[in-house]
């Protein structure tokens, strides 16, 4: 494939710049494409809450099958999945035909029989989704849980601390997910308190965009 | 390090396209750091009115392109030079903020992919801003469903007006002198792949229906 990313001028690896998302790769030879002369007869579905968080992660409420064709042009690598419950079977039986890692972050994965769905995250979780997360590798990536807004929000609030972003832009993306009911006090007190060194970021392996928000000067 | 701060409403609607409200001085930093080559503004007035924005723009090779909605009546006296010489005729408040001709503007501004990173806005980020990614999500095919998702998610609410102003856009807009492989790839432009895919042994797969007719399309003239 000829040099792509003339538009950002971010140079990323092979392994990523070959995807083909239909809203993404920029060139037209590519075999996969075509141009549209009518609308298709079918409409395209993005899951609850659906939102591009940086290149290539997304974040949204849990998918359902009227979703996956949108999903398969995502051309997803990985999705984590926030919740202590298994998420739909189809789900599943989706992630596992198309080849999509599936990474539970449970709760509260200590808690065991105390383990209650409506709980925050444990920083342990925040951790260890964030781990996946700061990974290259992982992506094409999508972080979901039952609605997308208290759970993917706290993991997205938290990436958006270690990209240095004001706290109070923080809050207003969390809660702009959150829906009528707003934003939960406690989830936006776990976003503050989160220790933004607890994940260990390989440079080697970080998404472009990382990089860019980690290099602003001091 | 220094906190960055995002302009209220912040948000990316696909990849190296950004939209939020009016930016001021202490989003600078943030702003800076998405390396944006335009920024397209759906306000009363250009950007670059304001001094610290022009200089912000002017030092980044930014280039800020003016597309004007939501002016408030006036004299004649104040000319633009970017204006569009409409004739002042006396209307009623309008029931949407803006008309169609805006969003084609839009339309024929994004398509062209040399034109990102962008960052759109409007006053506020909400309403103006979330009609014209509601028209676009209608090239990317995006149920109707869908589309309102998103423009709750920066809005409280949306009438019958707004709504039928989505659900109404359908015009066909002419596109010239646009060579096809600069065009954005997420504007009418689909994947093949899951045509493929859409086959019977993919039970797991739910699609939606689409009522035809109801799509707005892009007419190249450069072919």
């Amino acid at each position: 494939m000829s040099p792509q990313d003339t538009l950002s001028g971010e140079s990323i690896s092979n392994e990523v710049s070959q995807e083909k998302y239909h809203g993404e790769s920029n060139e037209n030879s590519d075999e996969n494409q075509i141009l549209v002369g009518q609308a298709p007869a079918k409409r395209i579905v993005p899951p609850l809450n659906f939102c591009p968080v940086e290149r290539y992660l997304y974040r949204s409420g849990q998918p359902s099958p009227v979703n996956f064709p949108f999903l398969l042009d995502l051309n997803l690598k990985t999705i984590i999945w926030l919740a202590n419950e298994e998420p739909q079977d189809s789900l599943l039986v989706f992630c596992d035909r198309h080849d999509i890692q599936l990474q539970f972050a449970a709760i509260n994965p200590d808690g065991g029989e105390d383990d209650n769905p409506w709980d925050g995250l444990t920083e342990h979780s925040i951790i260890n989704a964030l781990q996946t997360i700061v990974d290259q590798d992982n992506y094409p990536l999508l972080v979901c849980c039952g609605m997308g807004r208290h759970r993917t929000g706290t993991v997205i609030g938290c990436l958006r601390r270690i990209m240095g972003w004001n706290l109070a832009s923080v809050s207003e993306e969390y809660r702009r997910f959150t829906g009528s009911r707003g934003g939960r006090i406690l989830v936006e007190l776990l976003i503050e308190a989160f220790d933004t060194n607890s994940v260990k970021i390989d440079h080697n392996r970080a998404p472009p965009w990382l990089l860019t928000a980690l290099e602003q000067p001091e | 390090m220094t906190s960055l701060v995002a302009p209220l409403q912040f948000n990316i609607v696909q990849f190296d396209f950004y939209r939020g409200s009016y930016p001021r001085e202490i989003n600078l930093p943030f702003l800076k750091n998405l390396r944006l080559k335009y920024i397209l503004s759906l306000t009363p007035e250009p950007l670059t009115n304001d001094p610290v924005m022009a200089k912000f723009c002017d030092e980044n090779g930014i280039e800020n392109i003016h597309i004007q909605c939501c002016k408030k009546k006036e004299n004649k006296d104040k000319d633009k030079d970017k204006d569009k010489s409409t004739p002042k005729v006396k209307k009623k408040k309008k029931p949407v903020p803006i008309e169609y001709s805006v969003v084609i503007e839009c339309v024929k501004f994004l398509i062209d992919r040399r034109h990102y990173p962008c960052y759109m806005h409007c006053t506020n980020g909400e309403l103006v801003t979330s009609l014209v990614v509601a028209c676009l999500r209608k090239f990317s095919y995006w149920s109707t469903v869908s589309i309102l998702n998103e423009f709750l998610a920066y809005n409280s609410s949306i009438n019958i007006h707004e709504r039928n102003f989505i659900e109404q856009f359908h015009s066909e807009i002419e596109i010239d002198n646009l060579n096809l492989k600069d065009k954005v790839p997420w504007i009418s432009l689909q994947h093949v792949g899951w045509n493929k895919e859409d086959k019977v042994q993919n039970a797991e797969i739910t699609r939606i229906n689409s009522v035809p007719g109801m799509l707005p399309k892009l007419k190249f003239h450069s072919l």
